[in-house]
């Protein structure tokens, strides 16, 4: 048994790279599988499975509303299912923006169908607020950071009026209407990361995690007054770093959070990482899919906390490369196989 | 081979007691966490089910830490063994504080600071007491300079806090919770926010403890906000020294001017209510409580501590029976909050936590030089703070108070006294936030008449009297300076302040250092001091020790012996104040508050013009005394050593003798680099120091002349006697005087030879 941290993504994880998740990784997840696409067809929508084995990846319907966000929960709650209790101490769970959702499910706070229609009710609140999500990185490809980048986007946040969305490690994303991100992105000096150039547009993300989404909330506020909350069985760290532990943590306060602030204010999932890290001292932090695009992030935050040692990103690598992997994504055969069922 | 029963740690005892016995209650069914606690027989509690189990794991992690730090210890990576275990009913206190609620713990306050940090948003507490017991300069209190207990956002300032000098400061803090608003002062905590400061029973006993009780008491009674609370943990024992059975009690429940309360810290559920209902009546009333908690101590003082040495092990057995993690365990049974076996659960669980966590703690980096070390002891930024030293921004409001008369439009010149009082006058316009008190400060205008009129132009918001207690006054200052006032303590003669030099050396020197730059106390300290009061007073009057001052770490010594140097000096020292949160002592030689000739009756020569708004003199720059022509010996001096060194140097001219006369101005840090140069440059040295031959400025003077290789030079000293001052005419006989001056000149350069 290892002490570990889990961590569940966001809803930008299903992407073309990882389609077919659910198909692929869903075998000890029959069950929660048949109930996400029997509530789906209930709703009137494409189950998840169709959408998980359509023969191509549409972003247009799989990006959008409510599909993403399911996809993405069910994937995840899938290689919940194919953890080893025998190998995994769970000793706190975070996620990432819509990630919470699938925490506060991983983490025994919801039930498996209430915390799909959480998923689901949020996620497909697209149309409710106004504006989207701009992700601009804060490093550069070797993860190192400077105030000076920092200082840039306090900088150009104050001139547009756009505002932190999410705090992703070396990755800010922010958000705002239409105009103050065209504005963001006029300011923001052009960088390229990996193969990808910045200020990155989030077409089909709206501006969570901001007072634009504050019609949201209220909906979901009303629409969602009947899930039945519990208090978690492991503990939990939201995205304001605060610890919801067993017991101590209650049902009514987790809702609160869940479907207020959650919503409007900044979610800082770098604090909430290294909150995990310093309250559990996990010895091994498990990335649920689908895919792995969160462990940059994860990393960036474990060598921001000089976490074990880790002080760059080739001490990251290096360690990743060792026979004791700090982080496992379970899209990494060779690491996977640790925390896996045999 | 097994351990003989008592020869096992009691750690390991209490640790086992603490399973068996739980494993050994029976479960109940299960409540509703959200419900009140029910208990049999016994008096209702408002404590949740949920707000119980939280202070219960705040304390059970408070005990893994003790357990740990012992485990830290003996593999050489932790520094600290003092625990809280037994203490841990100070947790109701903690889940019952607000956030901006302003606390000063003591060492055993673990459970307080667990569970107030637990229930604020992105607070890590455990790993943050691991580092500081590993000493590691991430610690985020003190950057590992000592195990201390604080948070910035949390509104818990750290000290060291072994002998209740943090009271007189909580007392200080209370009193400016209270009239921040007077003086438009943004504190950043609540309008109703309390000040707690924690102490032991032992602690009761210290003059800082019942200074504070005396000052609280006396503050609240003439009708002033006060809203203070005294935690006193009372677990009956000062290290081997057991408390007399109700001292605490009978000595403060009839208090006048103090509310009493008591808490049993070992019962969670009757515990809570009764510190709710404490502190409900301080935050409402204003007025000071002390709260008197009964806590047991577990493991000795220390983890060095072999308490079998002074104590039966029946007592000792008998104390661990009340270990308050098991009263809490049996209330959370009985209550069917949880049911035995998740209770071990739990705390096994957290036993894990801790020691996973100090396995990363220990590892994190440590200082490795004198600089990281220093680097928040003594911060000084010269150009910002001679920038603000010369800021003149405030005309406006200036011409308001002075009317129509600036004191640098005087037609006359003036004597010291004068100027300090326009200076503090021109102060108090230019910073809204100042404050001047002590004692006979306000209508009264001080003993030398130095704050003559401030109350009138300034309101006894701003000038006040205080009660004759130098560690009150001090304690204020500190207190205040804490929630942004800008005190200008006065402490009457130099005298008084040993009685109280604690509060510098112990507290006000030691923050920006203990908490690793996050807080400071800036203020500048008015002490009117040193001898030659021809026949007044005697010694208490006429003390001239500065040792005691000048050997505290980071604090500033200023002393003019002019008024022009005053005003500057007086200007540079708030900004130091100001700017970079430094402590001040600001020495003022009386005999020379109304000088007015320098040589002659009726010269004059003493009295200066007062200097304009936007001039300032510089920390660290003496003032010079050129003589005519090359001169023969350089006199280095400051106070009423100048006056004299100056005479003595007319005289010697005289005869053909030049001296140079050098006025330090700036005791702490000395000069010396500029001593050492105007030395090299006239090749004799003789230094001037009223204070004793032993331990006065003098010493340091040489020694610095030594290290900056000029051990080779003719240097002497005329210093005062290692005696103490006598009544009478009689000081003469042991002070520098013009003419012990002009024998050692003369002496020095070989024109006279020793008697």
């Amino acid at each position: 048994m290892t002490r570990t941290l889990i961590v569940c993504p966001g809803r930008g994880s299903y992407t073309s790279s990882t389609h077919g998740w659910i198909g692929r990784h869903g075998g000890e997840a029959t069950e929660w599988i048949a109930h996400a696409d029997a509530n789906r067809v209930q709703r009137g929508e494409v189950p998840l499975t169709e959408l998980d084995q359509a023969e191509r990846f549409d972003p247009k319907t799989m990006l959008m509303g409510s599909g993403a966000a399911g996809l993405t929960f069910l994937s995840s709650a899938c290689d919940l299912a194919r953890l080893d209790p025998k190998k995994v101490d769970p000793v706190a769970v975070v996620g990432n923006s819509m990630g919470w959702y699938t925490a506060l499910f991983a983490a025994g706070a919801l039930s498996f169908e209430d915390a799909h229609r959480l998923v689901e009710t949020m996620g497909g609140m697209q149309g409710v607020g106004s504006g989207s999500q701009v992700i601009y990185p804060l490093v550069d490809d070797d993860w190192r950071s400077s105030p000076e980048i920092h200082a840039k986007v306090e900088a150009a946040l104050a001139e547009t009026g756009a505002v932190w969305s999410i705090r992703l490690g070396g990755m800010a994303v922010l958000a705002g209407e239409t105009e103050q991100l065209d504005e963001l992105e006029r300011i923001l000096p052009t960088t390229q990361l990996g193969r990808t150039a910045y200020p990155y547009r989030l077409t089909f993300h709206a501006a969570y995690h901001t007072a634009l989404m504050a019609e949201a909330s209220r909906l979901g506020q009303t629409h969602l007054a009947d899930l039945s909350w519990r208090t978690p069985l492991v503990s939990l760290v939201d995205g304001h770093g605060r610890v919801h532990r067993p017991g101590v943590a209650s049902p009514s306060q987790l809702a609160a959070y869940t479907l207020g602030p959650q919503v409007v204010e900044p979610y800082d999932f770098t604090r909430s990482l290294t909150v995990a890290l310093r309250s559990f001292a996990p010895e091994r932090i498990v990335l649920l899919g689908p895919g792995s695009s969160l462990g940059s992030a994860v990393a960036q935050v474990l060598i921001a906390a000089r976490w074990q040692g880790l002080s760059s990103r080739e001490d990251f690598e290096a360690r990743q490369a060792s026979d004791a992997p700090l982080v496992i994504a379970l899209d990494r055969q060779a690491q996977a196989a640790r925390v896996l069922l045999d | 081979m097994a351990t003989p029963l008592s020869h096992r740690p009691r750690t390991e005892i209490v640790d086992a007691q603490f399973t068996e016995e739980v494993s050994r209650l029976r479960g109940r069914a299960r409540a509703d966490l959200d419900a009140p606690l029910r208990l049999r027989g016994r008096t209702p509690s408002a404590l949740t089910g949920r707000r119980a189990l939280g202070i219960f794991e705040a304390q059970v992690a408070s005990r893994m830490i003790d357990y740990e730090a012992r485990a830290l210890r003996a593999r050489g990576q932790g520094f600290y063994t003092i625990g809280s275990a037994g203490h841990e009913g100070n947790a109701l206190v903690g889940d019952l504080l607000e956030p901006t609620d302003v606390c000063f713990l003591h060492y055993r306050s673990g459970g307080l600071v667990v569970r107030r940090m637990d229930r604020a948003a992105g607070e890590t507490p455990l790993y943050d007491i691991l580092l500081s017991l590993c000493a590691s300069s991430e610690d985020p209190v003190s950057g590992g300079r000592h195990k201390v207990w604080g948070s910035k956002r949390l509104w818990m300032p750290p000290q060291t806090s072994t002998i209740a000098s943090h009271l007189p400061k909580a007392v200080g803090a209370a009193f400016a919770q209270g009239r921040a608003d007077h003086l438009g002062v943004q504190t950043g905590i609540a309008p109703d926010a309390l000040v707690l400061a924690s102490f032991g029973d032992a602690s009761l006993n210290h003059s800082t403890a019942q200074g504070a009780l005396n000052a609280a008491a006396w503050a609240a009674s003439q009708g002033l906000p006060m809203p203070l609370v005294f935690l006193c943990e009372d677990n009956g024992l000062g290290i081997s020294v057991h408390t007399p059975p109700d001292w605490v009690e009978r000595s403060v429940r009839e208090r006048y001017g103090i509310d009493y309360f008591a808490a049993d810290g070992l019962d969670l559920a009757n515990g809570w209510s009764s510190v709710r209902a404490a502190l409900e009546h301080c935050r409402s009333s204003r007025r000071p409580i002390f709260l008197h908690m009964r806590t047991v101590r577990l493991f000795g003082h220390a983890g060095s501590d072999v308490e079998t040495a002074y104590r039966d092990l029946e007592q000792i057995t008998q104390t661990e029976r009340q270990d308050p993690l098991l009263a809490s365990a049996q209330i959370l049974v009985e209550s069917g909050v949880l049911q035995p076996q998740e209770v071990c659960d739990r705390y096994e669980e957290l036993r894990e936590r801790v020691q996973a966590i100090a396995r990363e703690a220990a590892t994190r980096p440590r200082h490795q030089s004198a600089p990281s070390l220093m680097e928040p002891l003594a911060p000084l930024r010269p150009e910002a703070v001679v920038k603000e030293a010369e800021r003149d921004d405030y005309g406006d409001a200036r011409s308001e108070v002075f009317g129509g008369y600036l004191p640098e439009t005087s037609q006359r010149s003036r004597h010291l006294a004068w100027h300090l009082n326009q200076a503090l006058r021109d102060l108090l316009t230019k910073y809204p936030n100042a404050i001047v008190f002590g004692e006979d400060v306000a209508r009264k205008g001080g003993v030398y008449h130095v704050t003559d009129r401030l109350e009138a132009d300034f309101g006894g918001g701003r000038v006040f009297n205080t009660l004759l207690d130098e560690q009150t006054i001090l304690g204020t200052a500190i207190g205040a300076a804490h929630l942004g006032m800008l005190p200008i303590p006065e402490i009457q003669f130099l005298a008084y302040y040993h009685n109280a030099e604690d509060q510098l050396r112990g507290e006000a020197s030691s923050l920006q250092f203990f908490s690793n730059g996050q807080w400071a106390n800036p203020m500048v300290i008015r002490i009117a001091s040193f001898g030659y009061q021809r026949g007044f007073g005697g010694h208490f009057h006429n003390d001239a020790s500065i040792a005691a001052i000048r050997d505290i770490p980071g604090v500033v010594i200023a002393c003019p012996s002019r008024g022009d140097d005053a005003v500057g000096m007086l200007r540079t020292s708030l900004a130091l104040a100001h700017v970079d949160g430094r402590v001040v002592v600001f020495l003022e030689p009386i005999a020379l508050y109304m000088q007015k000739d320098l040589y002659e009756p009726g010269d004059g020569g003493w009295l200066t013009d007062f200097p304009p708004p936007g001039t300032a003199v510089t920390m660290g720059e003496p003032r010079l005394y050129p003589c005519e022509g090359q001169a023969d010996v350089l006199i280095v001096t400051y106070a009423n050593g100048v006056l004299l060194s100056r005479r003595a140097a007319r005289s010697l001219a005289e005869t053909g003798v030049h001296a140079e006369v050098m006025d330090l101005r700036w005791l702490a840090p000395l000069p010396t680099e500029v001593v050492a140069e105007r030395a090299r440059a006239i090749g004799r040295v003789l230094i001037v120091d009223e204070g004793r031959r032993t331990g006065s400025l003098s010493e340091g003077l040489i020694c610095g002349l030594v290290e900056a290789g000029l051990g080779h030079l003719p240097i002497a000293r005329v210093v005062g006697d290692d005696c103490l001052i006598p009544l009478g005419d009689a000081w003469e006989h042991v002070l520098p005087s013009e003419s012990s001056i002009v024998d050692a000149v003369e002496q020095l350069i070989g024109t006279r030879t020793s008697p």
